[in-house]
């Protein structure tokens, strides 16, 4: 059996660990830039808010309903997340942690999912306070079934397990299939649901039992092989260890729209140092950066441009100094003048683990180990006294006009010892 | 986190061995110390004075730890209408009651429910004197 775990509305959840008051208000996180809903409460999902409307729109309702809003803040969530995983890890043999929130288990060997499941839940919430829910299958898509259903009623006291044969404890698969829209299977987003119902495939049973023959000719291999999950053969398998990310990216909406290059050129600076920062923990050098600057997509009456250009670096690296020497370039390449920036962004892609390095024939390289201890020394004062404390001085110091708005972003609780919770 | 290894303190050159090497230990570590399990462990600020007879004082850093299942005579972190408060957990006759050690505070009593209000358990402070 494989399980899959899942925290009920995770960042609000992180939130309301350390803002008890607000456990049974409307609550609920925006993006960066206070943009978009990424996170609602209960409260706040059944008042029809959906998942990504643009806050702006339902200013209404946030005052009417006195819903209670937050800046996402990914310190914290991050440090959550980490807490969660570790008891996952501690817990049971094997799992692999897939999103933020998310994580599969292996319970092959185990004759009782459910007993280690709910004892997983109940330790979690005791020890980091947030609720989560754990569906229980026998392929990784049966069991995100599961979880679907185990979040929806609160009968199944949050972990749920479907099987073929009537077991008293369990849910029999076809009966939750057969009561799952298409849309909510993993792996099918609104695109291909809206593709499914115009063939009379409306639940996930229905696309179960669906024609061989006519998947083979009308869908791709993944969705063929969601089908063969569905009818219990396993087709994505348990990946344990973390692969290489395949790109690093850094990219931010301004609060404001910018003009002048010298405003571009300290937040390129500054993107490129923090995915720079990635980089070496993640433990890869990167062989490509690509900067790209947008106008406001929405602001139609504007002219537009968003340029982007990649450039492949004549030896791998890491070291900041470098990186943000190309990626000024670039920006140089691309700029304009007299357009209104919205967002820029850094994307280093084709990127390599650290231990293999093949040097170019025409540049000199050092012996990189001086760069490498700088970038040591740089990454551990800033962990000590907080992200911003050493940055390249072109980046000219933390906020600016095009410095993300975070109004409402909740303090960071356990990362930073100014903002520690207050007990009296 | 960071892990300690030992620490040779002899160079290897030609010469006597010193006769501490076969007693090389690791540093102590005051986090380890005082948290026992990192997983549950959040640290919270005091404020205010209602815990002084309990030699917590307004500034400290507690240690608060999730995993420990609070009872009678611990100190714990509770919530009390929606704010966090730091006092003894005390079972009496008449049920739970959070007991400040401060004269001039009064004890709070928690509902049946008494226990589900309790944040997580004080096992540590840390004070900087300096």
């Amino acid at each position: 059996m494989i399980g899959v775990l899942d925290c009920n509305n995770f960042f609000v959840s992180c939130e309301r660990v350390f803002r008890p008051d607000l456990s049974n208000k409307p609550v609920a996180v925006l993006s960066n830039n206070d943009g978009c809903f990424v996170a609602r409460s209960n409260e706040v999902k059944a008042l029809g808010i959906p998942m990504g409307a643009p806050a702006f729109e339902y200013q209404r309702q946030i005052k009417q309903h006195r819903i209670h809003i937050f800046s996402a803040n990914f310190t914290l969530y991050g440090d959550i997340s980490h807490r969660i995983m570790s008891l996952v890890k501690e817990t049971v043999p094997t799992s692999e942690v897939y999103s933020i929130d998310e994580a599969f288990i292996d319970f092959s060997g185990v004759p009782d999912p459910i007993k280690i499941s709910q004892q997983l839940r109940r330790k979690i919430y005791q020890y980091v306070g947030v609720p989560v829910s754990i569906g229980i299958g026998a392929t990784k898509t049966l069991a995100k079934a599961a979880n679907e259903w185990a979040k929806k009623k609160e009968a199944y006291n949050g972990v749920l397990q479907l099987t073929n044969y009537h077991k008293e404890t369990c849910v029999q698969v076809d009966d939750c299939l057969s009561k799952l829209p298409v849309k909510d299977i993993w792996g099918v987003g609104r695109q291909l649901a809206d593709f499914l119902n115009r063939y009379g495939i409306y639940t996930a049973l229905d696309l179960k039992q669906a024609n061989d023959k006519w998947l083979k000719q009308q869908t791709s291999i993944n969705l063929q092989r969601t089908v063969l999950e569905l009818r219990g053969t396993r087709c994505f398998p348990l990946v344990e260890h973390k692969e290489l990310p395949k790109s690093i990216l850094t990219s931010r909406t301004f609060g404001s729209p910018v003009e002048k290059m010298t405003d571009l050129k300290k937040a390129i600076a500054a993107y490129t140092t923090r995915a720079a920062e990635k980089l070496r923990k993640d433990q890869v050098y990167t062989t490509q950066v690509t900067v790209f600057v947008q106008t406001n997509r929405h602001q139609l009456g504007f002219p537009q441009y968003h340029p982007s250009i990649t450039f492949d670096l004549p030896v791998p690296t890491n070291y900041t100094p470098t990186l943000v020497t190309y990626a000024l370039c670039i920006l140089k390449k691309i700029y304009r003048p007299h357009y209104q920036y919205k967002r820029a962004g850094v994307v280093f892609t084709g990127l390599i683990s650290n231990t293999y390095r093949q040097t170019n024939l025409f540049v000199h390289i050092s012996t990189g180990n001086k760069e490498q201890k700088l970038m040591q020394v740089v990454d551990l004062i800033n962990e000590k006294w907080g992200s911003d404390t050493i940055m390249p001085s072109i980046t000219g110091g933390q906020r600016h006009l095009w410095s993300t708005r975070q109004s409402q972003r909740s303090p960071n609780y356990t990362t930073d010892w100014k903002s520690l919770l207050e007990v009296r | 986190m960071t892990n300690y290894v030992p620490l040779y303190s002899s160079s290897v050159s030609a010469g006597f061995p010193s006769p501490a090497d076969d007693f090389v230990d690791r540093e102590l570590n005051l986090h380890r110390h005082l948290v026992k399990h990192p997983t549950a462990t959040f640290f919270v600020r005091v404020a205010g004075d209602s815990m002084i007879g309990a030699g917590i004082f307004p500034g400290d850093v507690l240690v608060v730890d999730r995993s420990v299942t609070p009872k009678s005579g611990h100190i714990v972190i509770a919530i009390v209408e929606g704010a966090f408060t730091v006092k003894r957990l005390q079972q009496t006759i008449k049920g739970f009651q959070l007991v400040p050690e401060n004269s001039h505070y009064s004890p709070i009593s928690l509902t049946e429910n008494g226990p589900n209000e309790i944040w997580g358990v004080v096992v540590g402070v840390a004070r900087k004197l300096r």
